[in-house]
């Protein structure tokens, strides 16, 4: 045979059989991959950073006698306007579902699922000394400081701000609210983020943001206004997301969180659109398009708060009844889709009972209740409780908290702690100082002094509740 | 575009990258290897290598042209690594009437002597018939000279040409033995 008819026949066959092949693999894949690889890259940065500071220090000293080392800056980028626009990429994401690969999870040097990472503010509310970040468990009690942030990273011009907690990203960044601005009539909120493998390194500063939540990869999804901005503190980069076609509202990831950030392939965060009078759910595509659907894709979880809805985009609301007379009857009631039509009655209030704070459990099938539970022995107490279905609760703890104007809130929720045991519960105030820990048990673990949740130190399960 | 993304860094790049370049890498490393799993496994490596330092690449033909250098090399260091003996089988199909009966037969004759060929001469095959590199691109991914290529490629030629003559008769080496 002669060679160019066997070139031609190995061509052939050699691109049916290649092109053949589907390709399974998805970009989140690949994005939970490039997280774990650079957990295991801060990791091994940690040590080689202990490591180093013994050398360090007897360098340090000479150093400053000399005057070489000076304290780092504080930097500012840009603000986002000055960012370019992003162009979607909407024939580069593949349709298929994305494969998992567990082992590449587990490799997060901030600590496991069912700890919980702290922020210590040391000295002034406004502007503190320096911050503590220790790592908790809550089952052992055990506290691990995992980094000293000096107060200087924050901007001249900062006082943290009371009513939002800082958070962390799951490869080390921690973020911190902050309003800024000359006068107390002139104030933004922006947010300092502080890298914990070198706490003392010059920070990134995100000026006008609203609300921030963290993506998988070190990506921050920042609200600012009705847009949503991306930045990657690590590359100190900001780019818009644009959004093609029917303006939508981003949904926020819990109280204190940013955009929902979806973990589907081809999907970027859940949203709503507004099609005359009715509300649709769905999803923005990394393309910017907006999709409508009840099957929400899943979504990342920092805290196992970040759903807005259970299954079938299904949403708790509080509704009362005033009948006219001044005692108003209330229910939790769960909404479908359209947020017209209720569907079933989780927990009725009665007059004069009230309902602190509420949330999907972390599969979107049972709610946890956060009710006030009265007064005992002249200390209030909120009582926790889970409800399997509607119209069933049971009390899980009872919590005291301090009397005053603080309101208890539900902080964080693990998925369960080891299967059929239920969740761990970061139970606090809506600033997001957390009061205690309550275990699947039942049994409370109080926190003392005031330390906020910035979340677990793990990676929570994707919510889907599929 | 996914050149100046690299430059840039950006995350979102990798599903940009993987759209792109992810099935023909896909199937660059398959048909080396025989394995969906580890040429999966090669793709998800080639591309990390990509984002984390690809931002050098100044257009989209070296773009293109590394990222099958990197693949080879994940998959023939792969193939290195694992001391197990591994039969590259072909998957008998059943026979059509006629025509189709001996063009899938000589397919699976071909595919089979393309799978016993030696490693890196299996990967030249490769590169130059399913991803149609020049001779000199396919020298700089192996690490080769240009003339070594051709001599590859001519021997590889040389042996399916017998092998599709005699398929149960001949051995290609110690093609079988990657």
């Amino acid at each position: 045979m002669h060679d160019d008819r066997i070139e031609e026949q190995l061509r052939t066959i050699l691109r049916s059989e290649g092109d053949g092949l589907s390709l399974t693999i998805s970009a989140s894949e690949l994005e939970r991959r490039l997280a774990a690889r650079r957990r295991q890259a801060g990791g091994r940065r940690l040590s080689m950073v202990a490591a180093a500071i013994a050398a360090l220090a007897v360098g340090s000293i000479f150093a400053l006698s000399n005057g070489w080392l000076r304290l780092p800056a504080v930097g500012i980028v840009a603000p986002p306007s000055a960012s370019p626009a992003r162009t979607g990429v909407p024939s580069a994401v593949p349709s298929k579902a994305p494969s998992r690969t567990p082992a590449t999870r587990s490799s997060d040097w901030l600590g496991s699922p069912v700890e919980a990472v702290l922020v210590r503010p040391i000295g002034d509310d406004a502007r503190p000394d320096s911050f503590e970040v220790t790592r908790l468990d809550p089952l052992t009690g055990i506290s691990v400081l995992i980094a000293s942030i000096p107060g200087t990273v924050l901007p001249p011009d900062a006082r943290l701000d009371a009513g939002m907690p800082p958070t962390v990203s799951l490869t080390g960044w921690l973020a911190i609210p902050v309003e800024r601005g000359p006068t107390a009539d002139d104030v933004f909120r922006a947010f300092v983020v502080v890298d914990l493998t070198d706490p003392a390194r010059e920070p990134v500063v995100f000026n006008h943001y609203d609300a921030i939540s963290w993506s998988m990869v070190d990506g921050l999804a920042m609200l600012n206004g009705e847009a949503v901005d991306l930045a990657y503190p690590g590359l100190r980069d900001v780019v818009r997301f644009q959004v093609l076609g029917l303006p939508v509202n981003f949904l926020r990831s819990s109280r204190h969180g940013g955009p929902t950030v979806s973990t589907q392939e081809g999907s970027r965060f859940l949203a709503t659109s507004n099609v005359g009078v009715t509300t649709e759910w769905g999803s923005v595509g990394y393309d910017g398009r907006f999709t409508a659907t009840t099957d929400l894709p899943p979504i990342y979880q920092r805290t196992g708060l970040e759903r807005p809805a259970g299954v079938a985009a299904h949403t708790l609301v509080m509704g009362c009844d005033s009948n006219g007379s001044a005692t108003a009857a209330c229910a939790l009631v769960e909404m479908d889709a359209t947020m017209d039509h209720p569907v079933a009655t989780w927990v009725k209030i009665a007059a004069g009972e009230s309902l602190y704070d509420w949330a999907w459990a972390v599969d979107g099938r049972q709610a946890w209740l956060l009710l006030d539970g009265g007064v005992e022995d002249g200390v209030r107490v909120a009582s926790l409780n889970v409800a399997p279905s509607p119209g069933r609760r049971r009390e899980q703890a009872r919590i005291d908290f301090p009397t005053d104007d603080s309101r208890p809130s539900i902080l964080g929720i693990t998925s369960e702690t080891r299967p059929g045991q239920g969740a761990l519960l970061a139970i606090g105030d809506d600033a997001g100082f957390v009061r205690a820990f309550v275990t699947p048990d039942g049994s409370v673990f109080y926190e003392n002094g005031r330390a906020w949740f910035a979340g677990w130190a793990g990676e929570q399960p994707d919510y889907d509740p599929d | 575009m996914t050149v100046d993304a690299l430059r840039r860094h950006r995350p979102e790049t990798l599903a940009d990258l993987l759209a792109t370049y992810g099935q023909e890498l896909q199937a660059v490393a398959y048909l080396i290897l025989r394995d969906r799993g580890e040429a999966e496994d090669i793709v998800i490596e080639t591309l990390l290598t990509a984002f984390e330092r690809g931002g050098r690449i100044r257009d989209e033909r070296a773009l293109r042209a590394w990222l099958l250098r990197v693949a080879t090399n994940h998959a023939l260091g792969s193939r290195r690594k694992s001391a197990r003996l591994i039969r590259l089988d072909v998957s008998p199909e059943t026979a059509g009437p006629g025509d189709m009966a001996s063009e899938s037969s000589a397919r699976i004759v071909l595919l089979d002597g393309v799978a016993r060929l030696p490693l890196q001469m299996r990967a030249a095959v490769v590169l130059r018939y399913y991803a149609d590199l020049s001779v000199e691109e396919i020298a700089a991914t192996l690490g080769k000279s240009p003339n070594t290529i051709k001599a590859q490629l001519q021997t590889a030629l040389d042996r399916l040409r017998v092998h599709l003559a005699d398929p149960i008769g001949t051995s290609l080496g110690e093609a079988n033995h990657a």
